[in-house]
């Protein structure tokens, strides 16, 4: 290594010195040296003596590549690089002079230095074309010269004798050329990949290389031809030199054709190399060519390595990132899947646990079988802890907004918990302040999960004394109330630098908590979110050895006990003979799932079911028979939930297709029923589900009787009122058309406004208006207008969806449409809408037809509008 | 709540949706309450300094070559950091919501029955 330093040093003044044989000039000799050739050709033109005019241009011309040789090599500015440039241009115009001059008197010694000055000249402005031009030119020069000229037989012999020699030499210089196309092509490769550019590029760079080292093969070829006329005339090596010169040439083209694709710095250190080769073959010293390349390709080694490596580090940055995406979406994907796996059989062992322990068990089995019960719920519960947090995380998780009791609520907590203080032999003690109203509006369901979290954590961590979840008033202003929860325990306490740890998802104090005390280590991240969901924060107090407190505030408008009645009259008392008499088509792959089903809806009602175990037999049992209604599971072989939904909805004639199809799915995930309804699925029952849940979604979606007291829902009288006012005014419509439109056909006969008369229903509703103007008929009206300025234009936009079978233009203004429709009390229109958006989404040509019952109702609105403004 | 009086701005092209939520929103708070139906309208008037904007996603669904939520949150976001914005839309893909979120947007409510409660506990609160 030391050696080939010494080396570089011995030879750089070498290089130097042999790039220009002006060089060890400074700047006033070569000005004044310049000068005096100006001068001097001046004199020969006034003269007429053009072979001397030749040789002062020529001479004026490698002087001023001499300076602006060496105005590159001193400090780039903006001045210098000028006057670096008007030095090139006027070597290349005194070169061409010369040339022209030279070829007047036929000097070609002249002509042919005059040559060299312009190539070197053009290439050191960076004229790279203009230099393969002129090089070819002085090729094409020797060419018309040379074979005119007859070859001397005597002469031959030394000739062929010279010829070998140079092969050899050229030989020689075309395998180091071949290596450092070698090295250029490798360091091509690397930073292929790096810049991350097309295979396409790569391809054509790739072709263009071995079109270059074609063409300089051909050239070489050539070259070795013309020199053997060339050196027969001039009896010396200068041909070789010459054409040295011309493959140095073809050689930096090709690397600069190259380098020009790529990067800055690579052009900059290959014509650095390039410049050595030539410098070392006008030097004529081949001994030490070869060191020369050596220098090169180690300094390419050492740029191809630095390359190699910058383009590793941005590789490995870019995979990171990659790895961080696709990990996100994996987790998501895992989350869903994991959920739907276990939430499948759980719903099996839940649902007929449950059956099982109807059938009149002995008390042994019937212990063993709350037992599992137990079990199963606790592994729900884990299921759902995991799932919950992924929809925090994901900003989904979504609040209930009941009615519910206090009391009621802590009373589960109790019960939940009291097995687990009585195993310990703990006190558990639940306080609510008398205070408070006991109904208040908000998530009785999260409010349960973060109580029952944080005293079930509280039991935990205690071995003697009890836990206390109190219940208090903090403050009441207006509609609201301010709920403070405290649970208090006697427990081991946290020590100080581990509360703020505390809510972090997967953490305990100790990790040998874990083994000691169970648990995911995710309930206190998720009762913490939760909490700060329903708009408090979590604290919490604590002295080691003594005990924990933690709590939390949270802000509920005051509720309604007669609200919070209705609703618990509807979960509860879920009457299964409503659903009697009907014929129900269950689809599901797992036949625990629809033997649970299938038990549950015998169980509760005298229902007819056939099942099937894919979508595709659903389709087909379908087609043979009449059903009320289709449970469909979402994942099964063969055809999918989604694909049997869709091909019954798009295929299938009415009324066939227009059948209710209740989604059965173990997934909750909201992307998941999105799915659901795109594909056309009217509602969707969760597994595991609860009887009632069952039934009073059956019983929505077939039009049966809904549980009374559930808002919105008409009372029988109304309903029979309706009926008959309907029956009078329109006996031509179909049974079933009714049945569908027995909602709206309640408002007709609500609103006194309309006269008896009309003879279709209302689609407006003025209800949720007069709420929401409290009754201010001025407000009122201002909503009517807009509603009714706005309808000129949809009317337009949607015909002119219509006309051009634009799918996008018609999602677009039924969706920016739905506010308007929501004001004005348009349910069923809404509704529709909402349909029509996404059938347009699909492309589903259906919606064109659909629109059109939305015009309709857009038209009666009018006319019901019109009069109240 | 300090006692100052907040200033809203609400900015939505559908004006049946801005005229509801402005009704809504003076009844129920005391703020004052400013609606635009274009985002560009409401860069006019950030020299106001509204405290809150409740910014629709889909801007250009009337107009068309109208700026869109986005890029209003962003350039809202370059002048006036301080602003609290929420995103309303119809739209509740959770890579737009986590987007908003990135960009800038303190809430973001989707258009359904619950949105104005929502908006308005975020009022209240902010």
């Amino acid at each position: 290594m030391k050696r080939l330093l010494i080396l570089i040093a011995l030879l750089l003044p070498m290089y130097l010195w042999a790039q220009v044989d002006y060089s060890e000039l400074s700047m006033p000799e070569l000005s004044k040296k310049i000068e005096g050739e100006v001068k001097a050709m001046k004199a020969f033109e006034a003269k007429g003596d053009k072979q001397a005019m030749s040789h002062s241009l020529g001479n004026a011309a490698d002087l001023y590549l001499a300076v602006a040789r060496k105005l590159s090599e001193s400090e780039e500015t903006e001045q210098i690089e000028k006057a670096k440039q008007t030095s090139l241009t006027r070597s290349i115009d005194y070169s061409r002079k010369a040339i022209a001059a030279s070829e007047e008197v036929g000097d070609l010694d002249q002509m042919r230095t005059s040559y060299r000055t312009l190539i070197a000249a053009q290439k050191l402005s960076g004229d790279i074309k203009g230099s393969l031009q002129s090089s070819r030119e002085m090729l094409a020069l020797k060419r018309t010269v040379f074979s005119n000229k007859k070859v001397a037989e005597i002469e031959k012999r030394q000739i062929e004798y010279q010829h070998t020699k140079r092969e050899d030499s050229i030989r020689q210089q075309k395998q180091i050329a071949e290596e450092h196309l070698k090295e250029q092509a490798r360091i091509l490769a690397l930073k292929q990949k790096q810049l991350d550019s097309t295979s396409k590029t790569l391809s054509a760079t790739e072709q263009e290389k071995t079109n270059v080292s074609m063409a300089l093969k051909k050239t070489q070829t050539d070259l070795t031809m013309e020199k053997l006329s060339a050196l027969e005339k001039e009896r010396k090596l200068t041909l070789a030199e010459e054409e040295q010169a011309l493959q140095a040439t073809s050689i930096q083209l090709q690397n600069s054709k190259l380098e020009l694709q790529q990067s800055e710095l690579a052009l900059q250190r290959s014509k650095m190399e390039l410049q050595q080769n030539e410098l070392q073959i006008k030097d004529r010293k081949l001994s030490n060519q070869r060191l020369y390349i050596y220098i090169g390709v180690i300094s390419i080694l050492v740029l191809a390595s630095f390359l190699f490596f910058i383009g590793r580090e941005r590789k490995k940055a870019i995979q990171q990132k990659l790895r961080a995406e696709r990990s996100e979406r994996f987790k998501q994907e895992f989350i869903a899947n994991i959920s739907h796996e276990i939430r499948t059989p759980m719903n099996a062992i839940i649902g007929m646990t449950g059956l099982l322990i109807q059938k009149n068990p002995s008390p042994e089995q019937d212990s063993y079988l709350k037992a599992i019960s137990k079990s199963a719920d606790i592994l729900l519960h884990v299921i759902n802890d995991v799932l919950d947090l992924s929809k925090i995380e994901a900003g989904k998780l979504e609040l209930e907004k009941i009615d519910f009791s206090l009391t009621d609520t802590l009373k589960q907590v109790k019960d939940t918990l009291s097995y687990r203080a009585e195993d310990k032999g703990l006190q558990l003690i639940t306080t609510v302040d008398d205070k408070l109203s006991d109904v208040i509006v908000g998530d009785p369901y999260r409010l349960n999960q973060v109580l029952i979290n944080l005293g079930g954590n509280a039991l935990k961590f205690t071995e003697k004394g009890g836990v206390h979840i109190d219940v208090t008033k903090e403050k009441e202003e207006g509609e609201y109330v301010w709920v403070k929860y405290a649970i208090i325990d006697t427990g081991i306490g946290i020590p100080a630098d581990k509360v703020s740890k505390l809510f972090e998802s997967f953490s305990q104090v100790k990790s040998s908590d874990t083994r000691k005390y169970g648990g995911t280590g995710l309930g206190l991240s998720i009762s913490k979110h939760l909490v700060e969901l329903q708009g408090g924060t979590i604290s919490v107090e604590s002295v080691v050895g003594k005990g924990t407190t933690f709590s939390f505030v949270i802000r509920y408008p005051v509720g309604s006990a007669e609200r919070l009645q209705q609703r618990l009259a509807a979960e509860q008392n879920a009457d299964g003979t409503i659903l009697n008499g009907l014929r129900i088509l269950i689809a599901d792959d797992n036949e625990y799932n629809r033997l649970v089903v299938n038990e549950t809806l015998h169980l509760i009602a005298d229902v007819e079911t056939d099942e099937v175990v894919n979508g595709q037999e659903a389709v087909d049992l379908l087609k043979a028979n009449n059903y009320d209604l289709i449970l469909m599971d979402v994942q099964m072989p063969v055809m999918n939930g989604i694909d049997a939904t869709k091909y019954i909805r798009g295929e299938m004639k009415s009324p066939k297709k227009d059948i209710p199809i209740i989604a059965l799915t173990a997934s909750v995930l909201r992307a998941d029923l999105d799915l659901c309804f795109e594909s056309g699925m009217t509602a969707y029952v969760p597994k595991p589900f609860k009887p009632w849940q069952l039934v009073n979604t059956i019983a929505e979606v077939t039009g049966r009787e809904r549980q009374p007291g559930a808002p919105s829902t008409p009372s029988k009288a109304q309903k029979k009122q309706a009926e008959k006012a309907k029956a009078d005014a329109a006996k031509a419509q179909s049974v079933k058309e009714e049945s569908a439109k027995q909602d709206t056909s309640v408002a007709a006969a609500e609103t006194p406004a309309v006269p008896a008369s009309f003879d279709w229903e209302m689609v407006t509703n003025m209800d949720y208006l007069t709420t929401f103007c409290e009754g201010d008929q001025k407000r009122m009206q201002k909503y009517i207008k807009v509603y009714l300025n706005a309808l000129p234009a949809f009317h337009k936009n949607i015909a002119a969806a219509i006309e051009n079978k634009d799918f996008v233009e018609l999602a677009l203004h039924v969706h920016s449409f739905k506010p308007k429709w929501m004001m004005m009390g348009m349910k069923k229109t809404n509704d529709l809408g909402v349909q029509v958006d996404h059938m347009a989404k699909s492309q589903n040509e259906k919606a064109f037809e659909d629109v059109k019952i939305i015009l309709e109702d857009i038209d009666k609105s009018q006319k019901e509008l019109e009069g109240m403004v | 709540m300090s006692n100052e009086v907040k200033k809203i701005f609400v900015v939505d092209d559908d004006e049946m949706l801005s005229m509801a939520l402005e009704d809504y929103l003076a009844r129920k708070t005391n703020c004052e309450v400013q609606i635009f139906n274009t985002g560009e309208e409401c860069l006019d008037h950030m020299n106001e300094e509204p405290d809150i904007i409740i910014l629709d996603y889909n801007l250009n669904s009337v107009k068309k070559d109208a700026a869109d939520g986005l890029q209003i949150l962003e350039e809202i976001k370059k002048q006036h950091d301080h602003v609290k914005i929420v995103m309303l839309s119809s739209q509740d893909a959770t890579w737009i919501i986590l987007q908003t979120k990135k960009m800038g947007a303190s809430e973001y409510v989707v258009k359904n029955e619950s949105a104005f409660e929502k908006i308005l506990s975020f009022c209240e609160s902010a």
